[in-house]
Parts: structure tokens; sequence; C-alpha cells
């Protein structure tokens, strides 16, 4: 299935969101351990529940910082946000592992296919539901089913809630090329030395398993299956311009005209570029298949205040908050209900109509390996392969 | 009085360097999970691995061509700065050199987009005068691209430690240098290189660590060959979780830059050619 992205709004072109940026997105953001020590009665309370501080550790963006509804609850609550940024999802596995993150930070993300391995890491602690009646909004596919129950609801316990969700593709100039049909066609002579790859491992192997036509929802693939999908990105790497460091970073490249295409790629990125000037970048899912993405929200084991954070993702699934975070973050809402209110460009962007056909068919939801059985591809094995890839 | 710096100094390097080497020797048991017990195993993964090698092999190789570089082109701005130039002008010369310092090193990086890049200054200029017909490719995104930027970061360095070095050259020893009829070229050989030779390993130490362990210019000007040692150090801890294994490559690589230090220091008794 082809998903012709159009280009961003001007309204979203007057942030800056840098997912993933190499040091763009480092450390912005005051240290919430400090401000906490520092933070008297400052905070005025007009609700018992929710108020106070919340240290969000996650995606530039992912805060909601600049969504009109989350804005306007904040101040109603006397809510405050101090975050920090990661540049890759392992950011997230450290900090709250071995880097100190857990009693400290009371909110952060993960990406679906990270939620068996995190549980087991006993990152996240266990939701109670109750204090988030607006998850009611989102679609069916998210609450129960097979796919929740795999990434955000088992062992008994609702672990996350998932909040938007994207997909990843192949990012092109459509003022240079037209939008390639298939991820084979960047080996094409006229694309020698005009394109990048990204240096996202989970989305490239994904998006390789399509491509060898191995691909499993589960991602359990032997050893000889995970050679062959890095095999295919060895043989794009050798017409390849670069490795693309991150999604911001393709931006630039695309901004300055180094790169008329890259994959992974990201619709997101079609806005980063626009805001540096360049209106053309658009995004394309090819027929082989993509990968795409669900990140949802979960308290950290440890986490304090979890009344303003439960009330503050309550708040998120709001169908008016719902509608702004899809545009401003450039990425798909859970809740069908929001589509009404967004306008028609952000409403053109994703899939709506079909987005339980999308994310369980055309294109599930990425995912890690873990406890995979003897003789499959771990996700150590997936780091190494890529590292291997890349020297 | 000397225990504030002994505290800073060992809280702040070697409780750190102790931990890293004690980590070095231990299994990892999982994501961040280690289990007390004796290896050798990490080192030998390390050493043996060959991805490990092969960066290895760019990263140190990149990393002594750029100290090479930097300190070869350092000595003649060193020379003009110190020998050459009035005294009046030593002092704005010395805040060109530096004043390149002030910038951001994200910022220099990118700036090399503007100049080398495909649309950048070289290829429009060559272009332009009909020297190419399309871009150069090769000069960005590259290894060449990855070791222009480590000199332009890396040179005021060396050249600043080269004019401290040269400074302290009594300028009679140059004239009876000449005095006694040695070209310059003598003169340079059995005067000034012997008495900065100090520095000059100083300096070339000083890039070559800094170089072979640097993060971001591989990343993100080195093109389809963007990895280098400290990405795989960052990928054993983040990534994999695996705190024994990148202490251990950590650990390898303080020992090559020890070794080189040593071996460079015996120049420094060095009286010339």
């Amino acid at each position: 299935m082809s998903d012709e992205m159009l280009s961003p709004t001007q309204r979203i072109s007057r942030r800056e969101l840098m997912r993933r940026t190499l040091l763009g997105g480092a450390a912005i953001g005051l240290s919430p351990s400090l401000l906490s020590a520092l933070e008297g009665t400052a905070a005025a309370a007009t609700s018992a529940v929710a108020s106070g501080s919340i240290n969000f550790f996650s995606w530039q963006g992912y805060d909601l910082l600049d969504e009109p509804a989350m804005k306007a609850w904040r101040k109603k609550n006397g809510v405050t946000i101090h975050s920090t940024y990661v540049n890759t999802h392992n950011d997230i596995t450290a900090k709250f592992t071995a880097g100190g993150g857990k009693g400290i930070y009371n909110l952060s993300t993960y990406e679906a296919g990270y939620g068996p391995f995190y549980v087991g890491l006993k990152i996240p602690q266990p939701l109670d539901m109750s204090k988030i009646p607006n998850f009611k909004n989102a679609a069916p596919l998210f609450k129960s089913g097979p796919v929740a129950k795999l990434w955000w609801n088992f062992a008994g316990h609702q672990w996350a809630v998932p909040f938007t969700w994207g997909i990843q593709g192949i990012n092109y100039a459509s003022d240079k090329i037209k939008a390639p049909t298939s991820y084979h066609d960047l080996l094409k002579p006229e694309f020698k030395k005009k394109f990048g790859v990204t240096d996202d491992p989970v989305a490239a192997i994904v998006i390789g398993a399509h491509v060898t036509g191995v691909f499993r929802a589960d991602s359990r693939y032997t050893k000889a299956q995970l050679d062959k999908i890095i095999a295919f990105w060895k043989t794009l790497k050798a017409n390849a311009r670069l490795i693309v460091p991150s999604y911001g970073n393709m931006a630039d490249l695309f901004a300055s005209g180094e790169i008329v295409a890259a994959t992974p790629g990201w619709a997101a990125v079609n806005s980063f570029a626009a805001a540096k000037g360049d209106k053309t970048v658009k995004h394309v899912a090819p027929p082989e298949g993509s990968a795409s993405f669900c990140d949802a929200f979960f308290i950290p084991n440890g986490a304090k205040n979890t009344d303003a954070v439960y009330a503050y993702i309550n708040q998120a699934f709001s169908l008016e908050a719902q509608a702004q975070e899809a545009e401003n973050l450039v990425q798909a809402a859970v809740a069908p209900g929001a589509v009404k209110l967004m306008n028609a460009a952000t409403r053109a962007l994703y899939p709506y109509k079909d987005m339980t056909t999308v994310l369980t068919k055309t294109a599930p939801l990425e995912t890690i390996p873990t406890n995979v059985p003897k003789g499959y591809a771990t996700f150590d094995d997936w780091n190494k392969a890529w590292e291997k890839f890349k020297a | 009085m000397v225990a504030p710096a002994v505290l800073v100094i060992g809280g702040a390097l070697v409780v750190p360097a102790l931990n890293l080497i004690v980590q070095s020797f231990l299994v990892s048991t999982g994501y961040g999970g280690v289990a007390y017990h004796f290896t050798f195993s990490n080192y030998i993964d390390a050493v043996r691995d060959p991805t490990y090698q092969t960066v290895a092999w760019h990263s140190f190789g990149l990393g002594a061509a750029a100290a090479l570089i930097c300190v070869v082109a350092a000595y003649p701005a060193a020379y003009f700065i110190s020998f050459k130039l009035h005294a009046r002008w030593r002092n704005l010369a010395l805040f060109l050199v530096v004043i390149s310092l002030f910038t951001s090193y994200l910022v220099r990086l990118y700036a090399w987009y503007t100049i080398l890049g495909s649309n950048g200054i070289v290829n429009t200029a060559l272009i332009h005068l009909g020297i190419v017909d399309h871009p150069l490719l090769f000069l960005i995104f590259s290894r060449w691209a990855v070791l222009i930027a480590f000199v332009n970061v890396f040179l005021p360095f060396s050249v600043l430690m080269l004019t401290s070095a040269m400074q302290n050259i009594r300028p009679e020893l140059l004239e009876n240098a000449r005095d006694l009829g040695a070209a310059p070229a003598r003169t340079f050989s059995r005067v000034v290189l012997p008495l900065t030779m100090a520095a000059a390993v100083g300096a070339f130490v000083y890039t070559f660590i800094l170089t072979s362990g640097d993060y971001i210019t591989p990343a993100l000007l080195g093109g389809t060959s963007s990895t280098s040692l400290a990405n795989i150090v960052s990928d054993e801890f983040v990534a994999l979780g695996n705190r024994p294994g990148g202490a251990a490559i950590s650990c390898v690589m303080l020992l090559v830059f020890v070794i080189v230090y040593v071996v460079l220091s015996r120049l420094e008794r060095w009286k010339g050619i």
C-alpha cells in the first residue's frame, strides 16, 4: 500500500521538533533532581490531586509542551514539566537501568516493541487505569485484543498507554525525484551516492525483513535470516552516500541538497525540513512493507507525584489534545474521535480509516526480539549485526 | 593544602578510572547486569572481534594522521609567531589562532557542509571555473572530510603548545647557530626541533587521543564509514547494556594511548638530525 504524505502546514513550521537529533536533543531542560530540591511551594496548586512537577525523560515533543489543550491544563492545575530529552530509544533503557533515572523521572515513553523487554528489566510500574478514564477514546486496537496484549497489557497488568503512532518508509525530495515505489529503487544507478541509510537498527531490520520476505510480527528471525536482512542493507549501503546519524540530521541533509532520499524514513522529517526551508520533502511507504511504531506513556518504578502524572496522561487522551498532538508531532492519533477535530492537512497524513489494517497487516508495529528460543537472533545479535554493518 | 586537589583528582579521575578497570573484568548477565566473577573474556572479545579490529584500525589510523598533520602544520605557524612576528603582533596572532575555538564544536562541524558539500563553496567554485562538471562527492561524507575536520579543530591546540615551547627558546641560540654557519633548515633541526620535542609529543598525543576517541565527527562527516571506537563503546553501554564489554574496549584504548605516549616520549631525548 502506498501512503503519500502531504507537506506539513505552516503552523507546524514554527516549532523545532528534533527527534533523535545527535546533540540538539541532548540535555535540554533543567535537572529535575535539582529543581525538585529547590522547589518549595512555588507551584500554586489549584487541584489537590494534580499539581507539582512532572519530570519527563523521552523524545522532545512527547512532553506535549506546545499543545494548547495541555498548556491550558498545566496552567489550571499548577503542573510544571521538567524535560530531559533522549537521542535514541536506548537512552531510555540505559537511564532507567544503570543511569539513575528511577525515583527522579516520573513520566517516560516506550515504543511498542520494547514493552516486554522493559517489563523484564522492571522499568515501568503497573498502571491504575481508573486514573486514565480518557483512554476509552483510543481505538479498540490499542486497548484490547492481540496487539494490545503483546505490548501494553500483559502478565495481568497495563504497563503503558499508547498515545501516538507513525510509519517508517522512505523520505524523498519530491522536487528532484518521483516517489520511490520500492526500496530496490534505491539500488538503481541514478540513486548512486544520492541517498542516506538512517542509523535506526530496529526500523531497518523490520523493513529489511519485509523486503527479504521473512517478516514476522514477533521479530523472531534465525541468524541466517538476520544475515540475509543485513546483506540487503549492505547492498543499499554500497550505493548510499552516507549513514544518517539521526532524523534531525536527515532534515539538514535534505535542506542542503546532499541527499534526495533516505530510509528508514519518518513523516515528521517532512516538517523538520520545511522548518529549514525545504518544503518538498515527502514520505512514502513502499508496497513491500514498512516499519510502524507506536509510542506509549509509562510511569517508571519509583516515580513520585504520580497523581499529577496520571492526570497529565489522562488529559493527553482528550480528543482535543489528541488532535493537537497529531498536528504538532506529525504523527497519528490513537483516538479516532480526534480526527474530526484535525485540520484537513493533518487528517490526510495518516490512514485513519484503515488504521487497524495498516498496523496489523500492511505495516505491523515494529518490535525487538525478547525471550527468543535457541537458534533465533537476540536483540544483542541485532545490535552487533548493525555495528558490523556500519563498520 | 593539597587535600582539596587530591579529593578532586581522586574523585573525578582516579575513582572512575578504577571503576572502569574493575568493570572490565566482570561478567555481563544481561542488560545492565553484572556478576562479580573475574574473567579476561571481555578483553579477548575486544581484541579478537573482527568488527572491533576494523573500527579500531580506522579510528587509530585517522587519529594518527590527524595528529601528525596538526603537528607538522603547526610548526611553521608557531615558528612564525615566535621568531618572525614583532612582539606587538604576537598576541593578536595568538588570538586569531584561538578565536576558532570560541565557536561550538558542533557548529564548526556543520560548517563543513557549506564548504565541502555538493552545493558548498568548493564545489560551486570548481564548477564555475569549469574544472569539474559535477560536484565532487568525496569531499564530504568520507574519511577525508573527517580528517579535514579533525585538523581544523585541533590545529589551534598544536600551534598554541608549540608556540609556548618556542617562546622559551632564547633567540641567541638561533643567532649562534647562524653565526656558526648553520643553514635555516639545520638550525631548525638541530636547535628548534629538539628544544620543542616535548611540546610536539604533547601536541601529537593530545590530538591523537581526542581524535581516536571522537564520536561526533565520524558520525556527521564520515559517510558510510561513520563508526568509530567511541560509537562501539557507546553501543556496548547504552544499546547492549554490556558494561564489562564497553569497559574492556575503553581500557584497551587507554592502553594504546599509554603505549603511544611512552614510545613518543623517548623522542624528547632526541638531539636532532
